[in-house]
């Protein structure tokens, strides 16, 4: 009840603030007229009467800050106040304002929007049930040359039947094509076919419906379909009804059983629908089968390290078992939570440390900005000071003013952020993970306010700190006009410094990735992509049942497609180079040991004979496929050049023989040696790769390469006409210009680089300006020195000297701190380099130069406005 | 004899005290204690002020604007029934203690 009452008068007090304080001087007012008119009484004249009872009643002032004090809410009204007072002093030196507000906002939306991203990417729980708990498991297959493979369902079935650290395993194979016919546009959908028990393994309900049962696993009953929310809303206009409808999947009715909450993006947000899991059981016997994921939620008490442990074991004893399928298998247990995000963690973390050196740089000039403005008020606070005002209040009241312009300015960094992340999301690479989860989030604005506090204490403190030092004498100082102090000055030197170093960090930074980046793009692919159109589709098996009709069917568009006049070569081909995705496999070269040839897999290509031609891959030797190739004639195939190189010379390989070292596949003769490429990323070299005629392995989800005349933007839509008139359902998806499919491989890359630029430049900017705001600063103290000294004779040109080495001595303090960071980071920024080394010397070189010519140029001005002092006005202010 | 300073405490003993009988404004409240000390404790008026926010923000009295004798707006103070409490307890400790340094004082 006490506590009730005390609660109810703080708040009635701090309500009444300035009534009460009223109340108290009319109370106290009245006291001495009393005590006036009681001297006044026993005989003492008016103002001898006042007098004796000012004695008596005692210091006025000081008594009503106590009894303001006594209140107990004094620090919130009195920041009250102090916010009011500093929305006056705005209104009247708008420029000051506008610099402040612009710097915090600036500082402010760029860490928001980069910490969003950090946060939305790796920090976030994922949205399952205790998501700490789930584990990805992988095969590792390092003696073929895969550090990490997807998983096989023989030895899924075997961890399931044999671990005890494991709640459940589920299983899941991604299903890059579900043909969604229909009602509407024909559209080529990504989804999992996926085990019954993968939703209680993630913990995760429906929205409405039902995930799949046990017996859906089986063969002749998975013509079941989940979806996700977002299909639902955009194929089907979230029509409640949908459950028990049916759909029609790769030319097959499915049944539609429920529908995902808004927020299950499994594996990620491209796979929008879900089918359950059947395979072949043949599959559990020959155990050859490596294209699904497995995933498992721990016991709990079991740590992902025993997990770990236990598993090894476990896949030894299983190799042991079955010593040719097996051979060389392990397992990998990984945090789902990590797993993804591994490859992008480091970058996104040092493009939020570039963040953060730039919300310091524009921190160290907001503080400066104020000291300045602080000097003008500097009187006032030595006076307060002496009076006797505590140096807590006076800091409470420094960071108070800056209330203002920290709300207005952190509200539209708020603004700015919320705004860059909803229109550069959706630009992202495609290679960033869960990038869904990128927003403004709780935990990301309580950040943004931790930040802003943080900019408070760290801008408004100091020159607070340093008002309150003075006592009377600082008052006089004042009034004569000293203002500053060599203390002051030295820790603006300071920051600048430390703005110096910070930005050469930045630019170096920048500079490197624009190096890297630049060598990226000489890389040679090994293949021509200019003037190539490229989409891809899926033959849906519903209707070209088997290989020959597929072939046929793919013959037939080529066909087409040759027709247009804007065509000079057309193909297909099972995997697009660059564009993520391939086929891999081991190989056996007739006569050669494969253990002492170091090659482990091999990217596996379906091509029509064209391929090489429309791609401008370079034919070494040999021919390329025929017509005649089909599938009862001889098979053969291509090597590329690093494979013909085990077997000699480039013309060594032809007729002689290769296949696939798998159950009883037949020898192929090798007819043709082509150039090598680069097929999974520009920067990195991974496998040499063998092509087979597309009649003898064919394939039903290929991509269609064209080579164009001339601008291949332009002939997307009649590729599209001229598959439609071979088959009005074909569904076609990822269309665009090879060129733009190399671009999108190095997205990444590019976006790193363009980030890391704009953050370079802007803290250019703002260093200059530091710098130019301490080298004004100096010139306005020096100002009597130098007129004194022109007037004894000093040329213009020395005074410029005089300043100028100044600002280089700041500069080369600056630099060296900030090479030496640079130094300091280099192997971390080495991880995002490409073919360059964090010591670059250009790099660095550059980079200082730039720098000492922004500073030197801001130092210019104020070294030209001290040059051109009137000696004989600098002389007489006083 | 000069005025003696008085410690916080002490002075907000004086003033519950003061106002154990009847409700009065700060004026007379002062007034009161040089009565009641026989002139002994003059105290600084002002620093009444300080005290009588604490002991409101306490809850140990409360405040009522009225008209003074003088026909003026005063703020009229009174002991509530906590202060009252506050004012036996602050007493009986105040008095141990004096008779403890009288002790001490009066044995050496």
């Amino acid at each position: 009840m006490r506590f009730a009452q005390m609660l109810l008068m703080r708040l009635r007090a701090l309500v009444r603030g300035e009534a009460a304080d009223r109340e108290l001087s009319d109370e106290m007012r009245a006291h001495v007229e009393h005590l006036v008119a009681e001297y006044i009484a026993r005989g003492l004249t008016p103002d001898a009467a006042r007098e004796a009872a000012r004695r008596e009643f005692g210091p006025v002032t000081q008594l009503t800050e106590e009894s303001r004090d006594a209140r107990g809410v004094v620090w919130l009204a009195n920041g009250w106040q102090d916010v009011r007072y500093s929305a006056r002093l705005m209104r009247r030196t708008p420029g000051f304002a506008v610099a402040a507000i612009l710097t915090i906002a600036l500082g402010i939306g760029a860490t928001t929007a980069m910490f969003s991203v950090v946060y939305g990417v790796v920090l976030r729980p994922l949205p399952y049930r205790e998501p700490d708990r789930l584990v990805n498991l992988w095969s590792t297959a390092i003696k073929r040359g895969l550090p990490r493979a997807n998983v096989g369902m023989a030895n899924v079935y075997d961890w399931r039947a044999r671990n005890h650290v494991f709640e459940d395993i589920a299983a899941l194979r991604r299903v890059a094509n579900f043909n969604l016919t229909g009602q509407g546009e024909p559209e080529r959908l990504s989804g999992s076919a996926v085990s019954s028990n993968l939703f209680p393994v993630l913990g995760v309900t429906p929205l409405i419906g039902r995930t799949f049962t046990e017996d859906e696993d089986e063969i002749g009953h998975e013509h079941v379909a989940l979806l996700t929310y977002p299909l639902w809303v955009r194929r089907f206009g979230a029509d409640p009804g949908i459950v028990g409808r049916s759909i029609t999947l790769n030319g097959e009715p499915h049944t539609v059983v429920g529908v995902m909450r808004p927020d299950f993006a499994f594996p990620t947000r491209e796979y929008q629908i879900y089918t359950p899991l059947t395979f072949d059981p043949e599959e559990l016997v020959n155990r050859m089968n490596y294209s699904y994921l497995a995933l498992a939620r721990l016991r709990p008490g079991a740590s992902p390290a025993q997990a770990q442990a236990e598993m090894t074991v476990l896949a030894a004893q299983i190799e042991h078992e079955h010593p040719k399928e097996n051979d060389g298998i392990g397992v990998e247990v990984v945090p789902m939570q990590d797993d993804d995000v591994a490859a992008v963690r480091t970058s996104l973390y040092i493009l939020l440390a570039a963040v953060a050196a730039m919300l310091l740089i524009g921190c160290a000039n907001l503080t400066n900005l104020l000291v300045a403005r602080a000097l003008a008020r500097q009187r006032e606070l030595a006076v307060r000071a002496a009076l006797g005002a505590a140096r807590a209040r006076l800091i409470m009241q420094s960071i108070g003013e800056l209330v203002p312009m920290l709300i207005a300015g952190g509200a539209l960094g708020l603004l700015g952020a919320a705004w860059v992340v909803s229109a550069l999301v959706p630009l992202l690479p495609a290679g960033v993970p869960r990038v869904e989860n990128v927003g403004l989030h709780l935990p990301v604005l309580a950040g943004t306010a931790a930040t802003l506090a943080a900019i408070a204490v760290f801008v408004g403190v100091w020159p607070a700190f340093e008002a309150s030092r003075g006592g009377l004498n600082a008052v006089a100082d004042v009034a004569r006009g000293h203002t500053g102090g060599r203390l002051r000055s030295r820790v603006r030197d300071v920051l600048v410094v430390a703005q110096i170093a910070a930005t050469l960090w930045l630019v170096i930074g920048a500079a490197l990735l624009v190096r890297s980046f630049g060598e990226l793009r000489q890389v040679r692919p090994g293949f021509n992509p200019e003037r190539v159109y490229s989409l891809h589709l899926v033959m849906p098996r519903s209707k070209y049942r088997t290989g020959r009709d597929v072939a046929a069917y793919g013959d037939r568009i080529l066909e087409r497609v040759r027709a247009l006049p804007e065509v000079v070569s057309a193909a297909l081909v099972n995997r697009l180079p660059l564009a993520g995705g391939t086929q891999t496999g081991g190989i056996e070269l007739e006569g050669i040991d494969p253990k002492a040839t170091g090659v482990g897999n091999v990217d596996y290509r379906s091509v029509t004979p064209d391929y090489f031609r429309t791609l401008e891959i370079p034919l070494l030797s040999g021919r390329s496929f025929a017509e005649t190739d089909t599938e009862t004639a001889q098979p053969v195939a291509i090597i590329d050049e690093r494979l013909a190189k085990i077997v000699g010379t480039i013309a060594d390989p032809i007729g002689r023989r290769v296949r696939i070292p798998i159950m009883n596949l037949p020898w192929l003769r090798i007819v043709g040696v082509v150039g090598h490429i680069r097929h999974d990323r520009l920067d990195e070299d991974t496998r040499p790769q063998i092509y087979f005629p597309y009649k003898q392995r064919t394939q039903d989800r290929m991509a269609l390469a064209v080579r164009t005349r001339t601008d291949p933007d332009l002939i997307g839509g009649s590729l599209v006409s001229a598959i439609r008139s071979v088959d009005p359902e074909q569904a076609v998806y990822d269309a665009r210009t090879l060129e733009a499919v190399v671009d999108r491989s190095v997205a990444e890359r590019w976006l790193q680089t363009v980030l890391l630029g704009s953050f370079a430049g802007i803290a250019l900017v703002l260093a200059s300006i530091g710098v130019y705001g301490v080298i004004a600063y100096a010139v306005g103290q020096r100002r009597r020195e130098f007129g004194i000294r022109l007037a004894l004779g000093a040329s213009r040109a020395e005074i410029v000297g005089l300043v100028m080495r100044r600002g280089v001595l700041l500069f080369v303090c600056g630099a060296a701190i900030g090479l030496a960071v640079a130094a300091a980071s280099a192997r971390v920024l080495a991880s995002l380099l490409f073919n360059i080394s964090g010591f670059d010397l250009m790099s660095l070189g550059v980079s200082t130069v730039i720098l000492f010519v922004v500073a030197l140029a801001a130092c210019g001005l104020p070294a030209q406005r001290a040059a051109s002092v009137d000696p004989s006005q600098a002389l007489r202010a006083e | 004899m000069k005025p003696i300073d008085l410690v916080q405490g002490t002075l907000d003993l004086l003033i519950l005290k003061s106002l154990a009988l009847e409700p009065m404004h700060g004026w007379a409240i002062a007034a009161r204690i040089r009565q009641l000390s026989n002139d002994v404790l003059l105290v600084q008026q002002g620093s009444l002020y300080p005290a009588l926010q604490r002991l409101e923000y306490q809850g140990w009295i409360k405040a009522k604007w009225g008209v003074s004798e003088q026909n003026r707006r005063a703020k009229y103070y009174q002991l509530t029934r906590a202060g009252r409490r506050q004012l036996d307890r602050e007493a009986a400790a105040w008095e141990r203690l004096a008779a403890a340094v009288t002790l001490v004082v009066r044995t050496v």
